[in-house]
Formats: structure tokens, C-alpha cells, sequence
């Protein structure tokens, strides 16, 4: 014989709308809690993807293979890296050599033979890729410097004309030489170079792993990363795991518990006044729970809104991933303090009724 | 068989001096009873006692007969007993309505009934107008009644006032004790405290409490 539950959810929702100054500040604050938790974790997790983005971009997890000087199965060991787990792209580069171009006399350029890997490993995002034969890629700074496109006519050096079908960034993976002038051929013969692209989670232990691929018998071969790391060199992933705000979710829902208790405190001649009517302790329980379950939602949505906006502002539209990550944090913190809430407005209403009601 | 208080004993905390020493009286049923005695004399510690908010430090209450367990006093409480403070309290920001229903709604009435009930009751106190009016645009008096509207709404078997006129003025007091005594439910039993001997003889029986000890009859 106690509140039968939808009278009870109403009451707590009039509870809530019928107080418009005292809901409208519990949410201000809360949503100011929940507003520092998102805006620290959209501020890291913007901080450090884009960082991650840039460090993929410039070949952070790329890895280069130096076989044994004239292994016949090289190319195809390298190109076959390519089906393994944790393998972005793999192709194999085989001696470049500098040669001069017909329709440009004295300009120099390297030209080397690659697999279709290589192309990949280079610029990922390549998308036509030449059959072989007569049909070459071009370097970007080659590009620019002859005013060469795709569909353009290549002569190097005194051989037929080869059409240009694609023009890569080679450049921002393979900086040392400006000019590329690149053909695709088969995955057979000895090569100077693999260069592998590894997953971010993969790319220690393929690294690691590299040398044995190449290695015959006695013939060592070796393998390097395309960018070395040293002391100074950020590691976004530890970085990400121990930002400060991964265990700050709890003191959050401590906050934001605590704010609700200390206006069930203010209430606690309200409150009184539902017990002394006969309402049990638990049905209380359940009608503060209602009551923080719209109070604390509204701070979250308000919070995460405004955080996102300004986020957006200030930098660039979080992707999925970091909203994800966002809202994971803020909801645990929130669905703790919907836990602990009403049990701190019960808490405080405890001890005798006829003292609670003289509270005014 | 009706309210009883056997042996009543009661201190708030140890080693203080009793408020109540060894009291027994048994309530009649049906009428308005109004008990009277000096400040500090236990009154409300009684009402509070027979109500079932306060268990007493020695001695047992018993309804119809049965002792009353701490186990049942908070669903007994709800089912029988209905309370109007010497304070006024109210849901403010609520309506005049929500108020009256919340004793009703409380004991698990339908949304429907409890409001037919609620206006009812109003009506009785004579708030029969003001049902959407929040609670905290009416004065002091009919704030009051609309205490005692929520606490009859219910109908309780047994009605108890702990000084509901204290603060009220004279024809305040006259309209609210004219709501309690004449407003309550056929059947209900008053039980009101108060410091007002114009109030106490509009009662059917004046109990006075002295020195720990229920009598019939007194001033207040």
C-alpha cells in the first residue's frame, strides 16, 4: 500500500518543473561538472588523434626491410607481407637509378621499378595504379616541376613514351629524392628495399619480426624504422591512457551526487512532509531517483552540447571516435551519480519526521 | 477496540527526566478530544507517540486491541493516522490540489479518485475554489486548511493536530478549528493539541497532561 508507480514518476516530474529556479541552477551546476569532464576529454582526445592522424600520415608505422644483397625471392617474400594480420600495405622497391628525361634534357629524376605495395605504402591514398608496361607514376614534385598530370606522355630517356597514370605524394613518405618517376613491375627478383606499413597496435612486433623474413642462411638482413623514435617522441596511445581525467569521471559523480544531496537538504521539510504522509523510504528513494534521472540527463545533454559546440568551434567537429570516448566518460560519471544521489537525499532525511517537518 | 497507550514511559536520551511516566489511557473513539498543558509539559511528544512517530522509551501503543510492532508502525501510520502541524508544511511550489492529494496518493489511490477525494475535501475546509492555485499564493490560515484537507482527504481513523491554531489570528482560529472538528470524516477520532482554551472548548472531552500524566478534564 504505497505510491503506485506513475503517481510517483509524476510527482517527481513536478517536482522538478515546478521549481523552476531551483532545477534550473542544480542543472547549471551539474552541467557545469559534466561540461569540464567532456571539454578536458574533447580537448586530449582532439589533441592526440589529430597528433596520431599526422604521425600515420608521416609514416610513424612504417618499416623498411633491408634484405640480403641479391636474394631472388625478396619481392615476392615482401609483396606476400601483405596478407598478413596487422599489415597496412607492403610492396618491394628495386635499385632506382638516376636517369634524364627526353623532352627535358638535364633534368634529372630517380626512377626506380616498385611493386603495387610500394605505391601504397608511399601514398595511400593513390587510387590509380599503373598496369605496368608503357604506363608510369609520377612523383608530385615532378609533377609540378614539368606541369605533368595523369593522361600526360612521359619519354625517359630515349625509350618509348610511357603515359602518365598517376601522380603520387611519394614525397611525404620518401623525402629524400624530389623527382620519382616510378613503373610497376611483378613481384619477382631481388629487391633493395621492402617498406611495410603496420597498424598502430601491430607495429612493434612487426617491426621486430621484419629481419627474419629476408634472412637466408647466414645472409642477415636488417630492418629500420622510416622514422626513429626516441625519448622525445610522444606516444599518443600512453598518452591517451593516462590523462588525468580517466579517473576524474568519479570525483565528477561524486560532485554532481553531492550537489543533489545538498538540495535534498534544503528540501528536507519537503521531504519530511512525504514521509510524515506515509511514503516509505524506498518509494523516496525512487522518487528522488526520477527526479536526479531528469535533472542530471538535462545537465548532460546541456553539457555535452555546449562542450561539443565550442569543441567544434575552436578546433574541428570531433569524429565519432572521440565523441564516443567522450560520452562513455561523462555517462559513467553520470550514471554513478544517478546511482548515489538518491541514496544521499534518503540519507538525509533520516532521523525523526516530526524534526524534519519543523525544518523550514 | 480503539487508540491505547499502556504504560507510556518516555526520555529523550538517557538520564534525562521523563516526559511521559508510566501513562495509560485509552482514547474514545468517534469525537474530538483536545489536549491542553503547560510548555514543555510532553504534549506533542504524546501526540507524536500515539501517532506512531515516535516509539516510546517504555510501554507499547496498541490498536484494536494489538500491540503495535516497529515493523507495522510505518504502515499502520499511513492507513490510519492523518497529521496537521502547528507549521504549515506544504508542497509551495504545487498546486492547491497536489497538496490535498498527496496523502491519498501516498496510500496507493488512483491518480482519479485521489483527485475527486482531494476536491472533496477542499470543499469541506471551504478551498473549494482554489484547487489550481499553488500552494504558496494562499495566507497563512488557508494554508492551514488545506493541511487539514489533505489529512481528511484520506479519511483517516484517527486525526491528530499538534497545535494547529498557534500561529494563526482569532478568526483564523476560528475557521481552521471549525475545519478540524467539524471537517473531519464521520467516524474519525480528533486528537488535537493546543494551548488555546477557546479552541480546547469546542472539543467534545479536554484531556490535561501534567506532570507525565493524562486526565480527563483541565484547562489549558
Amino acid at each position: 500500500m504505497s505510491w503506485r508507480p506513475r503517481a510517483l514518476a509524476r510527482e517527481a516530474w513536478l517536482n522538478v518543473v515546478t521549481s523552476p529556479w531551483r532545477t534550473s541552477g542544480l542543472v547549471l551546476a551539474m552541467a557545469a561538472i559534466f561540461g569540464g569532464l567532456v571539454g578536458l576529454e574533447l580537448g586530449d582526445a582532439n589533441e592526440l588523434t589529430g597528433f596520431q592522424e599526422s604521425f600515420v600520415r608521416s609514416g610513424g608505422y612504417v618499416a623498411l626491410g633491408i634484405p640480403a644483397e641479391g636474394d631472388p625471392g625478396s619481392a615476392a617474400r615482401c609483396e606476400a607481407l601483405n596478407d598478413q594480420p596487422g599489415v597496412v600495405a607492403a610492396g618491394a622497391v628495386f635499385a632506382p637509378e638516376l636517369e634524364t628525361l627526353e623532352t627535358a634534357p638535364g633534368v634529372l629524376f630517380q626512377r626506380a621499378a616498385v611493386t603495387e605495395g610500394a605505391l601504397r605504402v608511399w601514398d595511400p591514398r593513390l587510387r590509380t595504379v599503373p598496369a605496368g608496361g608503357r604506363e608510369m607514376v609520377v612523383g608530385l614534385a615532378l609533377a609540378r616541376e614539368m606541369g605533368l598530370r595523369v593522361g600526360s606522355w612521359l619519354i625517359p630517356g630515349g625509350e618509348e613514351p610511357a603515359l602518365v597514370t598517376g601522380v603520387a605524394d611519394v614525397e611525404r613518405r620518401n623525402p629524400q629524392v624530389a623527382r620519382w618517376v616510378l613503373e610497376v613491375a611483378p613481384p619477382a627478383g631481388a629487391i633493395e628495399q621492402c617498406w611495410v606499413e603496420f597498424e598502430p597496435g601491430a607495429y612493434e612486433g612487426g617491426l621486430a619480426a621484419l629481419p627474419a623474413v629476408f634472412t637466408i642462411g647466414d645472409e642477415g638482413a636488417v630492418a629500420r624504422p622510416y622514422i626513429r623514435r626516441d625519448e622525445f617522441t610522444r606516444d599518443p596511445a600512453s598518452e591517451w591512457e593516462s590523462r588525468p581525467q580517466k579517473d576524474g569521471w568519479p570525483l565528477a559523480a561524486g560532485l554532481v551526487a553531492g550537489l543533489f544531496g545538498l538540495t535534498a537538504w534544503f528540501r528536507r521539510s519537503e521531504l519530511g512532509l512525504y514521509l510524515a504522509v506515509g511514503t516509505p523510504r524506498s518509494s523516496l528513494m525512487a522518487m528522488l531517483a526520477v527526479e536526479a534521472l531528469v535533472v542530471v540527463g538535462f545537465a548532460l545533454a546541456l553539457a555535452t552540447g555546449y562542450a561539443f559546440a565550442i569543441d567544434e568551434a575552436l578546433r574541428h567537429a570531433p569524429g565519432w571516435d572521440e565523441a564516443g570516448i567522450v560520452l562513455r566518460t561523462a555517462g559513467s560519471a553520470a550514471l554513478l551519480a544517478l546511482a548515489v544521489a538518491p541514496v544521499l537525499g534518503v540519507l538525509v532525511v533520516r532521523g525523526s519526521i516530526a524534526e524534519l517537518l519543523k525544518d523550514r | 477496540m480503539p487508540l491505547e497507550l499502556r504504560t507510556v514511559t518516555h526520555r529523550y536520551g538517557p538520564g534525562s527526566p521523563p516526559v511521559l511516566r508510566g501513562l495509560s489511557f485509552v482514547f474514545p473513539e468517534d469525537c474530538s478530544l483536545a489536549v491542553v498543558g503547560p510548555s514543555g509539559s510532553g504534549k506533542t511528544t504524546l501526540l507524536a507517540i500515539a501517532g506512531l512517530l515516535l516509539a516510546p522509551s517504555e510501554g507499547e501503543v496498541r490498536i484494536d486491541g494489538k500491540e503495535v510492532s516497529r515493523g507495522q508502525a510505518g504502515e499502520l501510520r499511513t492507513r490510519l493516522f492523518g497529521w496537521v502541524f502547528q507549521t504549515v508544511n506544504v508542497l509551495s511550489g504545487r498546486s492547491v490540489e497536489d497538496n490535498a492529494m498527496l496523502s491519498l496518493l501516498a496510500r496507493g489511490t488512483r491518480e482519479e479518485d485521489a483527485r475527486a477525494a482531494a476536491q472533496g475535501a477542499l470543499a469541506t475546509v471551504g478551498l473549494g475554489e482554489f484547487g489550481e492555485r499553488r500552494a504558496n499564493s494562499l495566507s497563512g490560515g488557508e494554508l492551514q486548511r488545506l493541511c487539514i484537507a489533505r489529512a481528511v482527504a484520506a479519511k483517516p481513523r484517527f486525526l491528530l493536530a499538534d497545535e494547529p491554531t498557534g500561529q494563526l489570528d482569532g478568526a483564523t482560529t476560528e475557521r481552521v478549528t471549525r475545519a478540524l472538528i467539524e471537517g473531519r470524516p464521520k467516524g474519525t477520532t480528533l486528537l488535537m493539541v493546543t494551548h488555546d482554551p477557546l479552541v480546547a472548548a469546542q472539543c467534545d472531552l479536554t484531556l490535561a497532561l501534567q506532570d507525565g500524566q493524562l486526565s480527563i478534564g483541565g484547562m489549558a
